[in-house]
């Protein structure tokens, strides 16, 4: 039988008649109902015109019958809120109902009570979940947790006061494991909320609640072990023996109970020194039940995916894959193919760059666009990130440009500007293969590195002077970036090759001294003018522009692959948080969801230092201050409850934490396009040419949000 | 965890809808639409992903035989969790309707509402399990009607007891239990016949068809596939950095809820007492390359373009498989371009057809022994002339390759026993074995 025929909209005027008409025949129950489906199916169309019928339904109640009671409730959820003077009269029939002998309609009349957000339902539900937290049956119980949630979440002072939630915690040592495993999640949401309350479990229940994994159902499998993070372990072996019991959970057939047994594992081996070398098979465990998540479908894989980075980027010791298993099938949506891609640059290194390159070089020839530019990128990167296979990718990226494809040739003008920053001198045999085919380039990032390289390079370059003309004819319809770059090229191109360079260069700044509306343009024109024209310019004995060359044509600072630098803090928390949303924003929690409590590892003397991983940790300054901390007010720590704020910064102090790495990023951002001219400023333009090429998107999102 | 759960059409127009906590107001999903047509405008710069952040609001949803179910939260959700319970929603309403679309929501919405009920509460999964729901929701009202009648209807023991996934009192005339060992092959192929990945997925499916409550004990030949993980770490150890590469590895296996986990991972039995009916016991993923030098069904494919606007392609076919072993139903899709007409077969062996609004041709070959090969021209005209390398380029589509071989594995994995104690009832029972391995999802061979 189907339904669909009752699935329209009516008018209360019409119901009710019907109800009248229905009372008078026999059979009446069946009719009732019928006419009920009707009711349920005006909720689903959200007819609120229907409120008018509140007393017959109420009245209906009356009849002894499961299924009409059902419906009824629904009704009463959807309109009570609507009508609530009217709603009152259904108060009796709960309150009756409340205590009725059979264990389905004890809950659901608790169910009901709870869902209707009106005084005299609330205050009926305060007196009835208490008694109910302690019913007979397991099934009722179950339902009473969650209403203490409900609750919670309409007056959480009333709920605490009361001591509903010490009730809740009394289920925790209930007998029936169901019970205890719903209660676990009630109460994770109510900790959620609130500020003040934290959830903490002994070492006993911790065992307690692992003993429940084999004998629960997946959901609850899901809340004992997320509860398994409210345990802080005290020393190694405890740490490990956690680890061990939640191994087996990795196997589970639902991807959300591996996810989170993976969370658990990650958790307790911060409380374990080496934990890879105690437990030698547990990265491939975790990279096998990784991987083979991948055979789901595509939103899982992305979930997965996305976690897949984040252990890469902090616990890369802990994990084990395989590259070829990321690599991307033809059908896979572009947000699988993206984020394989940027794990493929993750898990590249000197053995298996051969693999990888020739697989990028795949990619990088397929007709998707936006997937061969991304490869382009990738090559770049790698080069930059491996010395040793930098050769090969460069070549890769040469063979491509010759292939004369415009998008490729764009894309690679950007990469080759970072390798030749990144390996001065090593390349320039890639310059003349661009050079080859620099008609093609008029994209504004393109051009820029295009533009840039022209001045770094003009000596060796033949025919510079026509492809100069060719770029500076756009100059006053150029974007600033490319304005900029332009400007800077040129008077470099004057310093090391006057004769050619004179006429180009006083053309140029005429434009942007006198036709150019935007300041910054025309202030930086004024300045190279005044640097050239100036007295000083020369140097002591005479030689051309000699102080002038000392300013504009010093030495780039070298670029690095920053990639790998995210903010420990951040990961640490990130790591708190796998398989939840934040896990696939990759960015830090506070940012997308301001009201979440921040969630740190609880200090414990087992807890171990966090392992250093940035190939670039030189730089790390000692830890900065707190206060002289330029960060932008996301990154920062959340600063709240002042016990917890010393802690956080005691341990930053201690652990030579530095939550610097992650802010000239940002601030180079902000700053625009920076000027060569400035050493402070040099380190700014690194970072801005590298992050172009960032293929992390933990990096785009966190400027795009 | 999840706010409102929404079930909307193709378009993104809300059908059923089911808030749960209230802390989201009720036409926040109205904006779904526009999100969606949002997405699918940037898609081109790659910014498209399958869950929306707007205004606070988390989107996330699943595509489904033209509809979408979509969950809202405010909060730092366990996403993982939410995107499986959707996906568990679909496969129940699935087993109770046949199939979940449009219509058959409007035709049970009544149902759909009091599953959406039991299925979770206040946002937190609590059952997905079809078999238990049956036992308190029941499509037909009124079978529920005649059991309230002496006003005792009782939560079915299951929802709350250890072993949650089977009711008590099943009876079965004659006991028996089928077991299927199917293993997937997913193989990429370069346009030069090598491998570049292959996996092998493996599922035991087992159709239970027991009395009472069996226990049952599952017995694989150990051909070292199940290497304790403690006997890995000591070989490690005691060699240290040679690499353990000649065992069979079972790279990871998955179980289903009933299976005892702590068991397995301490004494590698696997035990458990069944669902009733069918249900996958356990899934395993091996990475192929230990077990497959060559691919099982070899593609070779040359095309050629010719300068009167005609397309051929030369292909061939090899089983690779042993002589006694055949593969059925072998499909191989070779994609054309899209305006390519009047096509031309002459198969060695076979069927050709051709598929324009896929733009592909199938070869098929019904019964394939192993070790043969056959081969296959085509010919198909080209309206237009155009530049012969444009037309190889703009074809990167892989070809796409089906199969299945029976009375076989690949991993040699083979059932030993399939013990079943029922303490009570002590029955005499029949299992049944049966192997087959098939194409998975992705065998495929990237074309030039």
């Amino acid at each position: 039988m189907s339904d669909g025929k009752l699935f329209t909209k009516s008018k209360s005027v019409e119901l009710k008649a019907e109800l009248d008409q229905a009372f008078k025949k026999l059979k009446s129950q069946n009719r009732i109902k019928i006419i009920l489906k009707k009711v349920i199916a005006n909720i689903v169309l959200h007819n609120n015109e229907l409120v008018n019928l509140m007393p017959d339904i109420i009245s209906l109640m009356k009849i002894d019958d499961l299924a009409i009671r059902k419906m009824c409730f629904q009704y009463l959820i959807a309109y009570c809120p609507l009508a609530p003077k009217l709603a009152l009269d259904a108060i009796p029939f709960l309150n009756r109902f409340k205590d009725d002998i059979s264990p389905i309609m004890r809950s659901l009349a608790l169910k009901t009570m709870t869902s209707i957000p009106i005084k005299e339902f609330m205050e009926l539900s305060f007196s009835t979940v208490k008694f109910k937290l302690e019913d007979a049956d397991p099934y009722v119980r179950k339902i009473a947790a969650f209403s203490v949630s409900k609750l919670y979440q309409y007056d959480a002072e009333r709920t605490e006061k009361e001591g509903f939630i010490d009730s809740l915690n009394e289920l925790l040592y209930d007998k029936n494991q169901i019970v205890v495993s719903n209660a676990l999640a009630a109460l994770s949401y109510i900790t959620e909320q609130s500020k003040t309350l934290s959830l903490t479990i002994d070492k006993a229940h911790s065992l307690t609640l692992i003993s429940y994994l084999s004998n629960t159902n997946e959901w609850c499998q899901v809340y004992l072990l997320n509860s398994l993070m409210s345990y802080v372990p005290s020393t190694t072996n405890e740490a490990l023996d956690l680890i061990e019991a939640t191994i087996p959970s990795l196997q589970h057939e639902n991807s959300s109970v591996v996810l989170n047994a993976i969370k658990v594992i990650i958790y307790y081996s911060n409380y374990v020194k080496n934990p890879e070398l105690i437990l030698p098979s547990l990265p491939k465990r975790l990279g096998a039940s990784l991987v083979s998540l991948l055979s789901k479908p595509a939103e899982i894989q992305f979930l997965v995916l996305r976690n897949v980075i984040l252990l890469l980027l902090g616990r890369k010791e802990l994990l084990n894959v395989d590259v070829e298993m990321f690599f991307c099938r033809y059908d896979d949506p572009i947000y699988v193919k993206d984020t394989k891609l940027e794990i493929i640059y993750l898990l590249a290194n000197e053995s298996n760059s051969h693999i990888v390159l020739r697989e990028l070089e795949e990619y990088a020839i397929e007709i998707d666009v936006s997937m061969s530019r991304k490869a382009i990128r990738a090559f770049g990167n790698l080069a930059v990130k491996l010395p040793k296979s930098s050769n090969e990718c460069v070549d890769c990226i040469c063979d491509l440009i010759s292939n004369g494809i415009p998008y490729i040739i764009q894309e690679s003008v950007i990469v080759i500007k970072n390798i030749l920053r990144r390996y001065p001198r090593k390349f320039n045999f890639a310059i003349d293969v661009l050079v080859k085919h620099y008609k093609y380039i008029d994209e504004p990032d393109s051009k820029t590195a295009m533009i840039w390289i022209l001045g770094q390079y003009c000596e060796g370059i033949p025919d510079v002077y026509s492809i100069f003309e060719e770029f500076i004819s756009t100059f006053k319809e150029d974007p600033i970036e490319v304005q900029s770059a332009t400007l800077t090229a040129v008077t470099k191109y004057y310093l090391k090759m006057p004769q050619q360079g004179e006429a180009l260069v006083l053309k140029v700044l005429k434009w942007a001294t006198e036709e150019i509306d935007n300041p910054d343009i025309r202030d930086r024109g004024f300045f190279y003018w005044r640097l050239l024209s100036s007295e000083e310019a020369n140097g002591q004995n005479g030689e051309f522009q000699e102080n002038t060359k000392r300013i504009i044509l010093s030495n780039n600072p070298s670029i690095s692959s920053e990639n790998d630098n995210i903010d420990p803090n951040i990961l640490e928390e990130l790591e708190l948080n796998i398989g939840t949303l934040a896990s696939i924003y990759l960015k830090p929690v506070q940012h997308v969801f301001r009201l979440a409590n921040r969630k740190f590892l609880p200090q414990s003397p087992a807890l171990q230092p966090r392992p250093k991983q940035s190939p670039i940790s030189s730089e790390s300054s000692p830890a900065p201050d707190e206060e002289d901390d330029p960060a932008p007010p996301p990154l920062r720590p959340y600063l709240n409850g002042n016990q917890s704020d010393n802690f956080l910064h005691v341990r930053r102090n201690n652990s030579q934490r530095s939550s610097k790495l992650s802010l000239p990023r940002q601030a180079s951002f902000d700053s625009g396009f920076s000027n060569e001219e400035f050493p402070a400023k040099k380190g700014s333009f690194a970072q801005r040419l590298s992050r172009k090429a960032s293929m992390i998107t933990s990096r785009k999102n966190s400027t795009k949000y | 965890m999840a706010s409102q759960i929404h079930f909307l059409d193709i378009k993104g127009k809300p059908l059923l809808s089911r808030d749960y906590k209230g802390d989201i107001p009720s036409n926040t999903i109205d904006k779904f639409p526009l999100l969606l047509l949002e997405l699918e405008n940037s898609h081109e710069d790659g910014d498209y992903k399958p869950f929306i952040n707007s205004q606070g609001i988390n989107y996330i949803y699943i595509n489904h035989n033209n509809l979408y179910l979509c969950a809202l939260s405010r909060k730092n959700e366990n996403i993982m969790a939410i995107i499986i319970f959707l996906s568990k929603l679909i496969e129940v309403l699935t087993q109770y309707f046949k199939s979940l679309e449009e219509e058959s929501i409007r035709d049970n919405f009544v149902v759909i509402y009091e599953l959406l009920d039991e299925m979770m509460d206040f946002g937190v999964p609590q059952t997905t399990d079809t078999k238990i729901l049956k036992e308190y929701i029941t499509q037909d009202y009124y079978k529920l009607v005649k059991k309230s009648a002496d006003h005792l209807v009782q939560p079915p023991q299951a929802v709350t007891n250890a072993v949650s996934w089977r009711k008590d009192g099943i009876h079965y005339k004659k006991n028996e239990a089928f077991l299927d060992v199917v293993e997937s092959i997913n193989m990429l192929i370069n346009a030069s016949g090598q491998v570049l990945n292959s996996e092998i997925l493996g599922e035991v499916k087992v159709k239970s068809h027991l009395s009472g409550m069996p226990d049952l004990r599952l017995g694989l030949n150990d051909k070292g596939i199940f290497t304790s993980p403690n006997a890995d770490e000591e070989a490690g150890s005691s060699s240290a950095g040679q690499t353990n590469n000649k065992g069979i590895e079972m790279e990871d296996i998955k179980f289903h809820q009933c299976v005892r986990l702590s068991k397995f991972e301490n004494e590698r039995i696997i035990t458990f007492i069944p669902p009733d009916g069918e249900f996958t016991v356990m899934s395993y993923r091996l990475s192929a390359a230990q077990f497959l030098m060559k691919p099982l069904i070899l593609v070779q494919c040359k095309t050629k373009v010719h300068k009167h606007s005609r397309i051929e392609i030369l292909c061939s076919v090899k089983a690779q498989i042993k002589k006694k072993s055949t593969a059925n139903n072998v499909e191989v899709i070779i994609p054309i371009p899209e305006d390519a007409d009047t096509p031309k077969f002459t198969p060695e062996y076979g069927t050709v057809k051709w598929i324009p609004e896929k733009s592909h041709i199938v070869w098929k070959l019904k019964t394939f022994p192993g070790g043969k090969q056959f081969h296959m021209r085509a010919e198909l005209g080209l309206p237009a002339v155009t530049d012969p390398e444009e037309i190889l380029s703009s074809n990167k589509k892989p070809i796409k390759v089906n199969f299945s071989i029976p009375y076989f594995t690949t991993s040699g994995i083979q059932v030993r026993y399939l013990r079943i104690n029922e303490p009570k009832l002590q029955y005499q029972s029949y299992p049944w074995v049966r192997y087959i391995t098939q194409s998975g999802d992705d065998y495929t061979v990237r074309t030039k």
